[in-house]
């Protein structure tokens, strides 16, 4: 790819399917809030629900 | 993140409480605070630092000793001395006040003093509301404002500045890192690694509830998963190995290099390693453009027997009196319509003057067939052009690459005989170190071998596994939950697959642009014809390509300082480009209204450098705060910093000596001392502004 060629990092968001698209938005906004925390536990948990209640 | 003020008491060389030290922000919205060495200069950088992240730069000598001596001096014994630094600034709509404190106990014998416990930090925060309430976690909340691995972009001591394009390769990993949480990809990062460890999750399950066959593919999986993920760390163990023989051999060449009487074999044999390089680089690059070469012409060797019976064929027809065809199907058509030959004669079904014309119409048909003929009789010369020059092109490339073999077996055979000269020379310091050296070069051919293997081994397991994905995906489960559990798995499949590609490109496209605004601030402020390049692993290069092919540049301590600054800049202005471009989805650190904070910039470098350096500080950051002496400061960087001043302060240091001149500095015809005399026998810093 040409390096003037503009890359765009949110085309494999754009293009996922809509119930992937919201997995996704939610993992990145919980990891967004726990980012600057720290001894936080319970990753597993809090994103198993995710993908649980969006697949279905 | 911007700044208001900071306040100190006892803290290092300031004794008692200084005045606010207000920052500049604005149109002019730099800072200065001139002093001379040894007056805290250092201090005053890392007051930003202790106090934020409780840490400082490499230069700050002494970092345990926080609280200032003559304050300790004038105490008594059992007396506790407190040392502090209150910062306040703002960020995204809050406003902030940081203040770490230490303490010290007064004691009778050497040093004098102890500290108590460690530095304690409160920090204050108001949003608005005009109300101030203190934040339990301060660490989280300062993290949040500015990651705490990414301070040494924005409070940076610039004598010491060019280690940031040097970076060794655990640093390189740090830039990388440093980068991802400038552009928010940190969490990106996090979210991939957690589903993958969900999706194993959510495989297990079905592991426990599916058929046979379903949990015999699953375990296969999570054994080649496992298999994988060895062998990528026996990988970065081996590449780590590879670093530490590098810098071992480089130690090895510099000390042979010591010695006189083998100095100019050993400067032949640098020579002729940078010409092997050369070389294989040719080898690179010719390969690359053979395969270019065949990918665009390959195909043209099967046409040209297709070419030559084409031609066959036409001139049969030629031959035949078919081609030309020299009459119009149309024409033919027509006559035989109007039932009337062009020489009178009526043409009726049946009789034998409508058969006659009716025969012409099998041949005006080949019209067609003569146009066809015409014109791919003209694609054809391409074609045969292009085939011409494909055969030559081909043999000049292979021949080029044969030559660059034929000269690194020469090179490589001349490196032998060398290697070999000095295992067998007389000094027996000289043919140690070059076993050494050989058996250096041993390890990382093996080692290098080794990764290869293992490299292609991981490629073998991913196809293995993508197969296996593949037939649990065919898997049609009947039960409602096994169906679940597989829909969710692929889910966290799918999820995780486009968070790396988005990782990648979003890694590309920062690298890309880093480098493009980094050659651009660079060629700003320097007058060479170099151009700054960026590696794939963040490592900074200097390349010079004024005669064509770009060779890499040694860097001078003055263009490596520069390259830094270009570095820093450039990197806080693609962050804020890529911000506007598009709301990320993991919203990264607003680097755009970020200050910067510098001790002595302008360091090692000439009069051209600093002039340029000083144009173009103020365009870098929000805010810049610059800690300088008078020989930094006057003349060039003064008259182009001094319209954008808009904060000036003096650190004036006390020294109990009666032999030392007074200094001062002349800002705007006034005078302002920067050394004086202590009047009470101890040594301190009065800051004062201008």
């Amino acid at each position: 790819m040409s390096k003037k060629e503009k890359i765009d990092p949110l085309a494999p968001f754009k293009e996922a399917p809509e119930e992937i698209q919201c997995i996704m938005k939610r993992i990145l906004a919980f990891e967004k809030e726990r980012l600057f925390q720290t001894r936080v536990r319970g990753y597993e948990t809090e994103i198993t629900n995710i993908v649980k209640e969006e697949i279905q | 993140m911007k700044l208001h003020y900071l306040k100190l008491k006892n803290f290092r060389q300031f004794y008692g409480a200084t005045p606010k030290i207000a920052f500049a922000k604005g149109k002019k919205n730099i800072t200065v605070l001139h002093a001379n060495n040894g007056s805290g200069k250092t201090a005053l950088l890392n007051a930003f630092i202790w106090t934020m992240f409780d840490s400082y730069t490499p230069g700050f000598q002494l970092p345990e000793q926080i609280v200032n001596k003559r304050a300790i001096r004038e105490a008594t014994p059992g007396d506790i001395v407190e040392a502090w630094v209150e910062l306040k600034f703002s960020h995204d709509g809050s406003n902030y006040v940081i203040k770490r404190a230490q303490e010290a106990v007064c004691i009778e014998d050497e040093p004098g003093w102890q500290n108590r416990s460690t530095s304690n930090a409160t920090l204050q925060k108001e949003s608005g509301s005009g109300n101030w309430r203190p934040i339990e976690r301060v660490d989280d909340e300062i993290g949040r404002v500015l990651p705490k691995d990414l301070h040494n972009y924005f409070f940076f001591d610039g004598e010491r500045i060019e280690r940031i394009v040097r970076p060794s390769k655990k640093q390189q990993e740090e830039i990388k890192a440093a980068a991802k949480k400038l552009l928010g990809l940190e969490i990106v990062a996090r979210g991939k690694s957690h589903l993958d460890k969900v999706r194993k999750k959510f495989e297990k399950d079905l592991q426990d509830t599916g058929d046979e066959e379903l949990t015999a593919l699953l375990k296969d999986k999570e054994k080649l998963e496992n298999e994988k993920q060895q062998l990528a760390s026996d990988v970065e163990e081996n590449e780590v190995e590879i670093e530490h023989n590098q810098t071992r051999k480089k130690e090895i060449a510099d000390k042979l290099l010591g010695h006189r009487e083998i100095k100019s074999i050993q400067e032949r044999r640098q020579f002729i390693e940078k010409e092997k390089d050369i070389k294989n680089a040719d080898i690179a690059e010719y390969s690359k453009n053979l395969k270019q070469e065949i990918s665009k012409h390959g195909y043209s060797v099967f046409i040209n027997k297709l070419i030559t019976n084409f031609r066959e064929q036409v001139d049969r027809m030629r031959e035949k009196g078919e081609l030309p065809s020299g009459i119009k199907k149309q024409f033919v058509e027509d006559l035989l319509e109007k039932h009337k030959c062009i020489c009178g004669t009526e043409l009726i079904v049946g009789h034998p003057a409508h058969e006659k014309v009716k025969q012409w119409r099998q041949q005006a048909g080949l019209a067609d067939v003569e146009e066809k003929a015409l014109s791919m009789g003209g694609e054809l010369k391409n074609y045969e052009a292009a085939l011409g020059s494909f055969p030559t092109t081909l043999e000049s490339l292979k021949t080029k690459i044969r030559n660059a073999y034929a000269n690194i077996t020469e090179f490589e055979s001349e490196l032998d005989d060398i290697s070999d000269k000095l295992r067998k020379f007389p000094k027996e310091e000289i043919a140690g170190l070059e076993k050494q050296l050989s058996a250096c070069e041993e390890k990382e051919k093996t080692l290098l071998f080794t990764i290869a293997d293992k490299k292609a081994r991981t490629e073998s397991i991913k196809k293995k596994i993508i197969e296996i994905d593949k037939a649990i995906g065919k898997k049609q489960s009947e039960e409602e939950k096994q169906d679940l559990l597989l829909r969710r798995g692929r889910a966290c499949r799918d999820a995780y697959n486009r968070l790396s590609t988005m990782l990648t490109l979003w890694d590309k496209r920062f690298r890309i642009d880093l480098e493009q605004k980094m050659q651009d601030l660079f060629s700003q402020m320097t007058l060479t014809p170099y151009l700054p390049q960026i590696t794939e692993s963040y490592g900074i290069v200097l390349k010079e390509a004024a005669g064509g092919k770009p060779l890499d540049v040694a860097a001078s301590q003055g263009e490596n300082q520069i390259l830094s600054l270009a570095f820093i800049g450039s990197i806080i202005e693609v962050v804020r480009n890529q911000k506007q471009q598009h709301d990320t989805l993991a919203g990264g650190v607003d680097a755009s209204s970020y200050p910067v904070v510098m001790d002595s910039p302008f360091g090692a470098l000439d009069h051209n450098y600093r002039r340029q350096i000083a144009k173009i500080l103020p365009n870098i950051a929000g805010q810049v705060v610059t800690l300088v002496t008078k020989t930094q400061w006057h003349g060039e960087v003064e008259n182009a910093m001094m319209d954008k001043i808009g904060r000036e302060y003096i650190l004036t240091y006390y020294t109990p000596r009666d032999d030392v001149a007074e200094d001062l500095l002349e800002i705007n015809g006034a005078k302002y001392p920067l050394i004086r005399q202590s009047t009470n026998g101890y040594e301190y810093t009065v800051i004062e502004e201008l």
